[in-house]
């Protein structure tokens, strides 16, 4: 048993075959060699893990970003963040990384985040005079904001496996993004002031009402996805669903920058990238339901707790597992292979399970810009045109401070659990 | 005509299945807050829809080849020693999918027999599990022809 739910996955993923195929053939293999159990089961399950309501947010999220990314909604608000922090230093930088805030409350998309946001501050970063590798480096790493502040599609999944509030999850992620956000900001001022940056041009309160006037629409749309949701007023699910009616109209009817056309285009883009997360979600569900009933998960508990290590030491083994795995795996995968098998862990640990998904989330969100291949990284190369060491040079010092945000947010469980536990 | 039939026909009907479901979604919030009628079989919908989304489209991303991997030791390997783990894949995809299409098929009969019908809707529940097997014997197929053509 050991090997077809251990051995052969591990095995499978290293020969680079699809994950949903890595989980899928484990699972029937194990069927097959070692469950007294009716095939029959396979399909069951498959199905019984999509029948779920909660989990009709993910393809609803993935839609409302590919809206925005091809709607205009990023373009302005880009445009507001920029003329809020006008005669700042640095200020165009740091517009990127409030524009992906923005961006990351609506979408939780990281590389969308990367792709609408880059494609958009890019140009006149690079046209100010900033170079090629901070330029690419900001970018790259700011997407790791979407993945963290709600809505997350990675806090979602998470939810799904760990039979966890989606809710309580979206709540925890608001100041650890504010965070991630905050840290960017505070060490791109400092750049900025170390390279004697001047001020890009005057802050003006006419020009701040003309962006607010022209990204409303786009700017309310946090609200009712935000306020919908922690209001009471809609499920996570509703509201997803609610801010791709609202992103149709907007961008169909009123900015007029997407077509009938465009939009059943749109549409089948989203459903194809919610089907590549959702079949692993799918045939995640078989390979825990074989983990729990073949009682490997209490096993590898039980082992766990006779290496007898305290909290701290193993949510830093965990951290580095973690990080290791995010920067080879996509966050979605990782979390339906890991999430069944960590999350009994954890809890015999007596870590919040709430908690845990936080620091489950911002350790493959770091791994998405994670040298060599954090996915984030060839969505810049893609957009951006840099070569990839370029890259690697940029973002070298967003993995040093996201790696702090990290340490702080495992040992002060409360900047998570305060705002959830309300 | 691979790429239309595989590729571009399930895209489009999985992106109507996606934009029939935000329709319904909406209908059932407008109805809940403005005339105090929710549509009590919304829930039910969007999950069939959404369902059929996901499989109908994974024909589609498995003809495209773009399911979600880890690539990084394939790309280390010989050309040819890469080409034959990623031929190796798409078997290992055609025999792991084709076997699960066939419980699905063996459910679905069952399902038919008892004339099982969802709560809501009231539709037979062959209607929904049906996506499982359209999507795992059309993924197989593709696979399978993906197989095929490299060896022309």
């Amino acid at each position: 048993m050991i090997w077809t739910l251990f051995v052969l996955p591990i095995l499978l993923l290293v020969c680079g075959f699809p994950v949903f195929l890595v989980l899928l053939a484990s699972a029937a293999i194990s069927i097959l060699v070692h469950f007294n159990v009716p095939p029959a089961l396979l399909h069951q399950v498959v199905f019984g893990t999509l029948d779920s309501f909660a989990l009709l947010a993910v393809p609803f999220f993935i839609f409302v970003g590919e809206i925005m990314g091809s709607g205009g909604v990023s373009r302005r608000l880009v445009n507001w963040c920029d003329a809020v922090f006008a005669n700042v230093r640095g200020g165009l930088p740091i517009t990127s990384v409030a524009a992906c805030t923005v961006f990351g409350a609506i979408s939780g998309s990281s590389p969308a985040t990367v792709a609408a946001i880059g494609r958009i501050t890019y140009r006149p970063m690079r046209d100010s005079g900033y170079s090629e590798s901070f330029t690419a480096g900001l970018l790259t790493s700011s997407g790791v904001i979407a993945n963290i502040i709600p809505p997350s599609v990675a806090m979602i999944l998470y939810a799904a496996s760990a039979q966890e509030s989606v809710v309580r999850l979206f709540t925890a992620g608001i100041i650890p993004g504010l965070l991630f956000s905050l840290s960017f900001i505070l060490y791109i001022s400092w750049r900025a002031r170390k390279d004697k940056v001047a001020p890009g041009r005057s802050f003006s309160w006419r020009r701040v009402w003309r962006e607010t006037r022209a990204g409303a629409l786009a700017l309310a749309m946090p609200a009712i996805i935000l306020g919908g949701i922690y209001s009471g007023m809609f499920s996570p699910t509703e509201a997803a669903g609610m801010a791709c009616v609202y992103a149709i109209v907007v961008t169909l009817c009123i900015y007029r920058e997407i077509t009938p056309a465009g939009l059943f285009r749109v549409a089948g883009d989203s459903a194809f990238r919610t089907s590549q997360i959702m079949v692993i979600v799918a045939c995640s569900g078989v390979f825990s339901w074989l983990l729990t009933t073949s009682g490997a998960a209490p096993a590898l508990v039980r082992s766990f707790e006779a290496l007898d290590l305290s909290p701290i030491v193993a949510l830093l083994l965990i951290n580095i597992f973690l990080l290791l795995v995010g920067a080879m795996l996509d966050t979605a995968s990782s979390i339906l292979l890991l999430t069944p098998l960590l999350v009994p862990i954890v809890k015999a640990l007596g870590i919040d399970p709430v908690h845990f998904g936080i620091i489950m989330t911002v350790n493959l969100s770091i791994g998405m810009f994670t040298p060599p291949f954090g996915l984030n990284i060839f969505v810049a190369q893609a957009v951006f045109g840099a070569d990839l060491k370029t890259i690697y040079a940029g973002i070298a010092p967003y993995i040093l401070i996201s790696v702090l945000v990290l340490l702080v947010l495992t040992y002060i469980p409360g900047l998570s659990l305060w705002l959830a536990y309300l | 005509m691979f790429e239309a039939i595989a590729i571009r026909l399930p895209r489009l009907l999985g992106g109507l299945c996606l934009l029939a479901g935000v329709g319904i979604n909406f209908a059932n919030i407008v109805g809940r807050f403005f005339f105090g009628a929710p549509i009590f079989w919304a829930e039910e919908a969007m999950i069939f829809l959404v369902l059929w989304a996901v499989f109908l489209t994974f024909i589609s991303v498995t003809a495209s080849r773009a399911h979600l991997n880890m690539d990084l030791f394939q790309k280390l390997l010989p050309r040819r020693a890469g080409r034959a783990l990623e031929l190796a894949g798409l078997a290992v995809g055609v025999v792991a999918m084709g076997y699960l299409a066939l419980q699905s098929w063996s459910s679905l009969q069952k399902l038919w027999s008892f004339d099982m019908r969802s709560i809501s809707l009231q539709i037979p529940m062959v209607v929904p599990h049906a996506a499982v097997l359209v999507g795992f014997a059309g993924s197989a197929a593709a696979a399978f022809i993906l197989i095929w053509k490299r060896r022309e």
